[in-house]
């Protein structure tokens, strides 16, 4: 396409001419021109020239059409002239005055679609159901001695929780030598290094192996959920479970939430022994003989602080598979979708578990008195 | 630039097939002229989706060649490759609509990612697409939330966006309801005489190919087993195309 402006100064008009075809390549062009033209003051009204025009496709249509609106906008006119039949049938496609129609069922974005359920609070209540439905599943499961489900809790047991004992023993090991290490070295400085002992277990009993778990167990077995569950909801067979009246607490949530109950207390007793055992490893190394150590340890240790880690690994195995399932199935829409609510379960469960442990360390600690520390 | 080539589509001794298979069809010759409507009807597992793959450049041939536009689209070059592949659009037989995108986004995506086009510019061709295929109202939803009917013709309105001079259409009406299958019929038609696209569909619905093909041709055992106009080929003399025609009558009896 080549566009020529010739300019009529009595008229106080201009004629832009264009030849060649007009399609999807020159539209870019053509529309730019149109504006220069249309925002520089110096041109009044304009015609658009058809005449020496080829072919006119839907994108050179929608170009020459936006252009002249543009001078509408400012109070002057750009006719069409020299049109062909062809010219008017591309014309046509793009004439009418489209607004934009108000859509209800239209998506919103998700971060204000988010604040606005919760600010109705009806993503809360609905996370509550779910809660309530999953309990109440469960226990209809135990009193009737459901198998099919009880069998679906193993598979989801060794999926979310047995698989994840290698990265969970290789990390408490390494957690325990570093606190060893760096235990020992601090203390060391006061003379104070065999206190490592207590250091060590007491961390690793009350904070480090439940926390650590948790993590390891949301950026893993959280994910895998929400992912599995929302790819489930994106491809209509959560609507599917629906429609047979099957209840999704029950099908999905239930098998998902029991498995990490019974996963993640002894994940996280695994990890205190591991960690515990690279500690006294690492001891023995910077000096510490393991016998010192480990009587220590006994010394410091007692039932309530395993009672402590366990609670908060089964407040934190609840979190992550909570997260994990209503993220799931909150999922609209496509592929994007459900890595969104993936990252998003991760960030959630690792944001609560966080909370938790500060409120259930403190409200332990101050319960317990002097005792506790 | 106008497109000078009197055949927008020509295949000589074209074998295709997956390659960890045996070619599903072989020795086709076929051609498709500027604004055409031209079917490529068998029964199942005949080859049609394998051959239409083939013939829009997704799916290199096991032997012979295939121009589109005048170029062979395998034998080129990446960039002359895109050049020539923008100017073609392609139905999917499962819409294979971005769940994530509104139906607007969908339909300008190809706008935004093969052309320098400004924003108000592509959303209005993506609009004027969608006034064609009639869901104006619709620019703002997800593809979940829309019918089959709608999805599809969404789908056809996004692989027009770009005012190709080749459309293939894979199964354009399965699946859908005889009334919405008929408006699809009525979009292909408009997209051929408004648009000037050449259409290349792949179908098993007889009574939409007779409605509005110019030229059909018909695969049986791995080849064409006849061309012609439907009529042509409804009144053909071959056992395997009387069967197919035939299969087709009954079932509408039946029904």
């Amino acid at each position: 396409m080549r566009a020529t402006l010739r300019r009529s100064e009595a008229e106080h008009a201009s004629t832009l001419q264009l030849t060649g075809d007009v399609v999807l390549d020159d539209a870019a062009d053509l529309y730019s021109e149109l504006r220069r033209i249309a925002t520089g003051g110096e041109f009044g009204n304009l015609a658009l020239d058809f005449s020496h025009a080829g072919r006119l496709d839907s994108a050179g249509a929608v170009a020459a059409t936006l252009g002249a609106r543009l001078f509408e906008a400012r109070g002057r006119s750009c006719e069409f002239t020299g049109l062909r039949e062809q010219h008017t049938q591309a014309l046509a496609l793009v004439s009418e005055q489209r607004q934009p129609v108000h859509d209800a069922a239209a998506a919103q974005a998700w971060p204000a679609a988010w604040l606005e359920r919760l600010r109705r609070g009806r993503g809360l209540i609905a996370v509550a159901e779910l809660v309530v439905d999953t309990v109440s599943s469960g226990v209809r499961c135990l009193v009737r001695y459901d198998r099919r489900r009880l069998l679906a809790v193993a598979e989801q047991t060794v999926v979310l929780g047995v698989d994840a004992t290698f990265i969970v023993s290789l990390l408490s090991f390494l957690v325990g030598v570093i606190l060893a290490f760096q235990g020992a070295f601090q203390l060391g400085k006061f003379g104070a290094s065999v206190y490592m002992a207590e250091l060590v277990s007491l961390g690793m009993v009350r904070e480090f192996a439940p926390i650590i778990t948790a993590i390891i167990l949301a950026g893993r077995s959280g994910a895998a959920i929400a992912a599995e569950i929302g790819t489930m909801a994106v491809n209509d067979e959560v609507e599917a479970l629906r429609a047979m009246g099957i209840s999704r607490a029950q099908y999905l949530v239930f098998p998902r939430v029991a498995a990490m109950t019974l996963a993640q207390p002894l994940l996280t007793l695994l990890s205190m022994a591991v960690g515990i055992a690279a500690g006294v490893a690492m001891g023995s190394v910077l000096g510490i003989p393991m016998a010192v150590s480990l009587q220590r340890m006994q010394d410091a240790l007692v039932l309530d602080d395993f009672v402590l880690g366990v609670i908060k690994s089964l407040l934190f195995a609840w979190i992550i598979a909570f997260v994990g399932c209503w993220m799931g199935l909150s999922t609209q829409g496509g592929a994007q979708s459900v890595g969104r609510n993936t990252t998003l379960a991760v960030v959630f469960a690792i944001f609560w578990i966080v909370v938790t442990d500060s409120a259930v360390t403190t409200t332990w600690t101050l319960s317990h008195g002097r005792d506790a520390f | 630039m106008a497109e000078t080539h009197s055949e927008l589509l020509e295949c000589q001794q074209l074998a295709c097939g997956y390659s960890d298979r045996q070619a599903v069809l072989r020795a086709i010759d076929l051609t498709a002229r500027p604004s055409e409507i031209l079917a490529i009807l068998g029964g199942s597992g005949s080859g049609k989706s394998t051959l239409l793959r083939t013939l829009a450049g997704l799916l290199a041939p096991r032997a012979g060649s295939v121009r589109l536009i005048g170029v062979d689209p395998y034998a080129v070059d990446a960039s002359e490759r895109r050049r020539v592949m923008r100017r073609v659009g392609v139905l999917f037989q499962h819409d294979a609509l971005f769940g994530s995108l509104s139906v607007l986004e969908n339909i300008a995506l190809p706008v935004f990612e093969l052309t320098r086009i400004p924003k108000p510019v592509a959303y209005e061709m993506s609009r004027a697409k969608l006034a064609l295929v009639q869901l104006s109202e619709f620019e703002r939803r997800l593809p979940s939330q829309l019918s089959g009917g709608q999805r599809k013709r969404v789908a056809l309105a996004r692989a027009a966006v770009l005012d190709p001079v080749l459309l293939f259409c894979d199964e354009p009406t399965s699946g859908l309801d005889p009334v919405t299958a008929r408006h699809i019929d009525e979009t292909l038609v408009r997209f051929r005489d408004v648009l000037r696209v050449t259409v290349v569909m792949v179908t098993h619905d007889v009574e939409g190919a007779h409605a509005i093909a110019d030229r059909a041709i018909f695969l049986e055992g791995g080849a064409v087993r006849a061309q012609g106009s439907i009529d042509e080929l409804a009144g053909s003399a071959d056992s395997a195309v009387q069967a197919f025609f035939g299969r087709r009558k009954l079932g509408r009896h039946a029904s």
